[in-house]
């Protein structure tokens, strides 16, 4: 009898434990998004070869001072800026320190909202110094050109040096975009947005700040039309 | 003596039973950091008496790149506007779409009207449409025909008037 009692009492909290998740269990990375959450920068799984500037979640309902993010590298704290709030109040961004080095980083965000409910996720990227070698060397160029053909980028990964005019021209027979990650907020880099260009249509802009900039086509995502920009 | 002390034993099993039930309960983690808000506008006004519902506004939600709208989120007008304009800083493409609530009911708005450069649409509203909570559900889509959902409300009140 004391066995059966203490087994059912050992299967109990056993269950117990398996159906009370934590906060941090609420959406993982594999699991559908959270309530109101829109995208977020980096995106899930991407890989960079530097650090990006900033960690940013957008959400399309209006945050309360209370919300949070938290980023690890590696299992360890990352030092990052205060929270900052975007337009509306519907976007968090933290700064990430430059130097915060390789490895893979978990961001935990939590949004508070006006009636104090919390929606809260995290997601993770990773920083790899060493794939900068993948990139196209373009560093003491002040003119890179970029062409828009066959729904791709080419070149699509490039390395410049600051105050370096990047241009796009589009060569397709459709209308391509240049957009800032994340899709669709296009938030991270809000400088580096067009609206449509048409065929032989061509946008420029001048990278100054160091770092790596990610960008798509906003009318191609599904097809990966991806491209990326390390400034240095 | 045996038997008295199983039988207290068993009790006291129970008692921790009962325990680790009422801790499992408590450890579930707070009901609001569970909630998973999907309640639409129309669902939070179903509750309220129509009165109530005048006065209340369903929160506002972003779709990403809305720049504003006329009316705006919260306005209150003495009458109602012949159309509704949202604008946005990207280039819609036309399966986008806008459907009107008034009071919770559904009311004809037609096919959104885009401008030249495709970034405003407008919907138009019935000229006897009335006092009430007007609810603005809109999709932006993107030519890749990938959408945001956005949604704001104004109120008509003729009463203001006077």
């Amino acid at each position: 009898m004391k066995i059966i009692l203490l087994l059912a009492a050992g299967l109990l909290l056993a269950a117990c434990a398996q159906t009370a998740p934590t906060p941090d269990t609420i959406v993982k990375p594999t699991e559908p998004p959270a309530t109101h959450f829109v995208d977020a920068y980096p995106k899930q799984g991407d890989q960079f070869a530097r650090v990006p500037d900033k960690a940013l979640v957008n959400f399309n309902i209006a945050l309360q001072p209370q919300s949070s993010i938290t980023v690890t590298r590696d299992g360890k704290p990352v030092q990052t800026g205060a929270l900052t709030f975007g337009q509306n109040k519907i976007s968090i961004a933290v700064a990430l320190p430059s130097d915060a080095g390789d490895g893979k980083f978990l961001v935990r965000f939590s949004g508070v909202k006006s009636d104090q409910t919390v929606t809260a996720g995290e997601f993770t990227f990773t920083v790899d110094s060493k794939s900068a070698s993948a990139y196209l060397d373009f560093t003491g160029k002040s003119d890179v050109t970029i062409k828009m053909k066959d729904i791709k980028f080419t070149p699509a990964l490039i390395r410049v040096s600051p105050k370096t005019k990047v241009t796009w021209i589009n060569d397709d027979p459709i209308p391509h975009f240049v957009n800032s990650d994340p899709h669709p907020s296009h938030n991270a880099f809000r400088a580096l947005n067009t609206l449509d260009l048409a065929k032989d249509a061509a946008y420029s802009f001048t990278f100054d700040q160091p770092g790596e900039w990610a960008y798509h086509c906003s009318a191609h995502v599904p097809a990966n039309m991806f491209g990326r920009v390390i400034v240095e | 003596m045996l038997k008295a002390l199983s039988v207290h034993y068993r009790i006291l099993v129970l008692a921790g039973l009962a325990l680790a039930l009422a801790a499992c309960a408590a450890a579930t983690p707070d009901a609001a950091m569970m909630k998973k808000e999907t309640a639409t506008a129309a669902d939070a006004m179903k509750k309220e008496t129509p009165d109530a519902a005048m006065m209340k506004f369903p929160e506002q939600i972003f779709a990403a790149h809305f720049t504003n709208s006329t009316p705006k989120h919260g306005e209150a007008v003495n009458k109602s506007p012949d159309k509704i304009v949202i604008n946005f800083d990207f280039t819609l493409n036309e399966i986008s779409t806008i459907i009107l609530l008034k009071d919770d009911k559904p009311i004809e708005a037609g096919k959104p009207v885009f401008t030249s450069n495709k970034l405003s649409m407008s919907a138009n509203l019935p000229a006897s449409s009335g006092d009430g909570v007007y609810v603005v559900k809109y999709k932006a889509c993107w030519p890749d025909k990938s959408c945001h959902e956005g949604l704001f409300a104004f109120k008509v009140d003729s009463k203001m008037a006077k």
